[in-house]
């Protein structure tokens, strides 16, 4: 547990050591590892490429052709028929629903505790980060039968603010635990100059805690709502109708389901849609996502 | 305190002969020892056992040695314009849905001709495997690149003046500096190979013939397979409990060696 917030991450940055002019003349074990890497990154890419190309080619062409030639003409059919006959639209908008909401459920948990755990030092701090990590490191599977019989049981199965609740719970135990960590790095003196100054508890989080720590649970949020999106298991179980389900198990419906055995080219732009919310915050945000995973970590 | 009722209703449901509709009876410990003597379940956890080599020690090992490469290698005006394609590279499969990764993934199965390998044991075993490398190593990679851009890069150049070949230099200047990093990494994906079930489910549904089975994707079958809830419930509860004593172990060990230092 070393100084978190202000790590850098990926390369290092310039500094005025040998190593400057050193990189001056490319020597060949740096490039020969660059090169290696970059060629393992790729390596790792190929499933994604190879989706994107079979989503934009037309039937005969993606059974014609070998997965890796590019379309002879970009095919925006195949959207076309997820958002007509699948009703794609429809499931992204569930997926927008649920994974927002149990977000901010978690925040709006995890915010206030993480404060009072780091900076308020309540005594239960240190079991309470136990029980958090507990949560999410626990098989959720472990819980999910009880929660799907809970969902009966109050007449809430099928709708969809049911799936935020858990979801929202076991979210917040991550996010008490990355926000706590980071927010034991606040500089104390702020926190007891604020104090004598009379602020309470409360506006001591709202005024100057919450402020300071935007960027970060602005991550959090980011982090859980990717989690949420790509969740399976709950919104499986507690999901029956089509109309209420989310994009990721649309997807799988695609290739199992009622249209079982879909033809590739459909399942590959299914699952370019499915992944693109993720991908799109992912690239946006690359930097910051990284250092906030790494911030709770160290 | 939610997830904790829910985790023990499940084991009350655990001690139940209930299958999912219509009254339950109460059967006391009955289900463990059916468990016990299912080979089933015990195979389910010999599986669960190896994914740890793919799900964490691979992912772990190999991560290791591609942020030591990149921290010397991204260096210089052009070459560290690679170190944000690399890094993307490798987390991608982080954030693509599972769900959907295993559905690109037995596309490409299918595409290069290979269907046979998922009707098959071994095969279905070693793809499932490759699949967790896959996903898993970014992950550990970024970690670790955290933690290895801590380090003053002089320090690396004064090693290697003075005569320490790259394996020396991960041995005795990397290593060291990354032992927290290292033992985060190691719990986090440890625990989620014991737990494993999307990257099962979706690729093989356990299968062929339990052969990529892990007590997640066993307790599913059963809790909605229609045959025991109380059954299924039993299994994720022995789960729950082998999961929380491994850590237990593990973080005891590690404050002890902390003591020690």
């Amino acid at each position: 547990m070393s100084q978190a917030i202000h790590t850098p991450t990926g390369a290092p940055t310039h500094t005025p050591t040998p190593s400057h002019s050193h990189a001056r003349k490319l020597d060949g074990a740096k490039l020969l590892g660059a090169t290696a890497i970059s060629a393992i990154a790729l390596l790792w890419l190929v499933p994604v490429w190879v989706t994107l190309l079979a989503a934009l080619k037309s039937g005969e062409e993606f059974s014609a052709t070998s997965l890796f030639a590019l379309p002879s003409q970009i095919e925006w059919h195949n959207f076309g028929v997820l958002f007509g006959a699948i009703n794609i639209g429809e499931k992204i908008v569930n997926s927008f629903v649920i994974s927002g909401g149990a977000m901010l459920l978690s925040l709006l948990i995890a915010l206030p505790v993480a404060y009072a755990v780091a900076v308020g030092r309540h005594r239960l701090g240190p079991a309470v980060i136990a029980v958090s990590v507990l949560i999410f490191l626990l098989p959720l599977e472990s819980v999910a039968y009880p929660i799907y019989l809970l969902s009966k049981q109050l007449g809430l199965y099928g709708e969809r603010a049911f799936v935020i609740a858990p979801l929202g719970i076991i979210g917040a135990a991550f996010g008490v635990f990355l926000l706590s960590n980071v927010m034991r790095h606040l500089p104390r003196e702020l926190i007891e100059a604020a104090e004598l100054d009379g602020a309470t508890k409360l506006s001591l989080l709202t005024r100057i805690v919450f402020p300071l720590l935007l960027p970060t649970v602005l991550v959090v949020g980011l982090l859980l709502f990717v989690s949420n999106w790509n969740e399976y298991l709950i919104s499986l179980l507690l999901l029956p109708e089509t109309s209420t389900q989310t994009v990721p198990l649309a997807v799988s419906m695609v290739n199992y389901g009622q249209f079982g055995g879909a033809p590739g080219q459909l399942v590959a732009a299914a699952s370019l849609l499915a992944a693109l919310p993720s991908l799109l915050v992912f690239l946006l945000f690359q930097r910051a996502l990284v250092r906030g995973i790494t911030a709770g970590i160290q | 305190m939610f997830f904790f009722s829910m985790l023990a209703w499940n084991i009350g449901l655990s001690l139940l002969k209930w299958p999912g509709f219509g009254p339950g009876t109460f059967i006391g410990l009955d289900n463990y020892v059916r468990l016990a003597r299912d080979s089933d379940f015990w195979e389910s956890w010999a599986h669960a056992a190896w994914y740890i080599v793919p799900f964490a020690v691979l992912p772990t090992a190999l991560a290791l040695v591609l942020a030591a490469v990149s921290i010397e290698s991204f260096i210089g005006r052009w070459l560290r314009k690679l170190a944000p394609l690399a890094r993307s590279g490798l987390f991608l499969p982080q954030i693509v849905p599972i769900s959907i990764s295993a559905l690109i993934w037995l596309g490409l199965v299918d595409a290069a001709g290979h269907v046979q390998w998922l009707k098959e044991p071994t095969p279905a075993l070693v793809l499932v495997s490759v699949f967790m490398l896959w996903l898993q190593t970014g992950f550990a990679y970024i970690v670790l690149i955290a933690g290895l851009s801590r380090l003053h890069p002089s320090l690396l150049e004064a090693a290697e003046l003075d005569g320490a070949g790259r394996w020396q230099r991960l041995r005795y200047v990397m290593l060291p500096a990354l032992r927290s990093e290292l033992f985060v990494v190691l719990v986090f994906l440890g625990a989620g190979a014991l737990k494993v079930f999307a990257p099962v489910y979706y690729l093989t549904g356990g299968g062929p013939y339990g052969s990529t089975q892990t007590p997640a994707t066993f307790a599913i079958g059963n809790f909605f397979g229609g045959k025991s809830v109380g059954y299924a419930a039993a299994v994720t509860t022995v789960s729950a409990l082998v999961i929380a004593l491994a850590l237990a172990i593990t973080f005891t060990i590690a404050r002890r060696m902390r003591a020690r230092r």
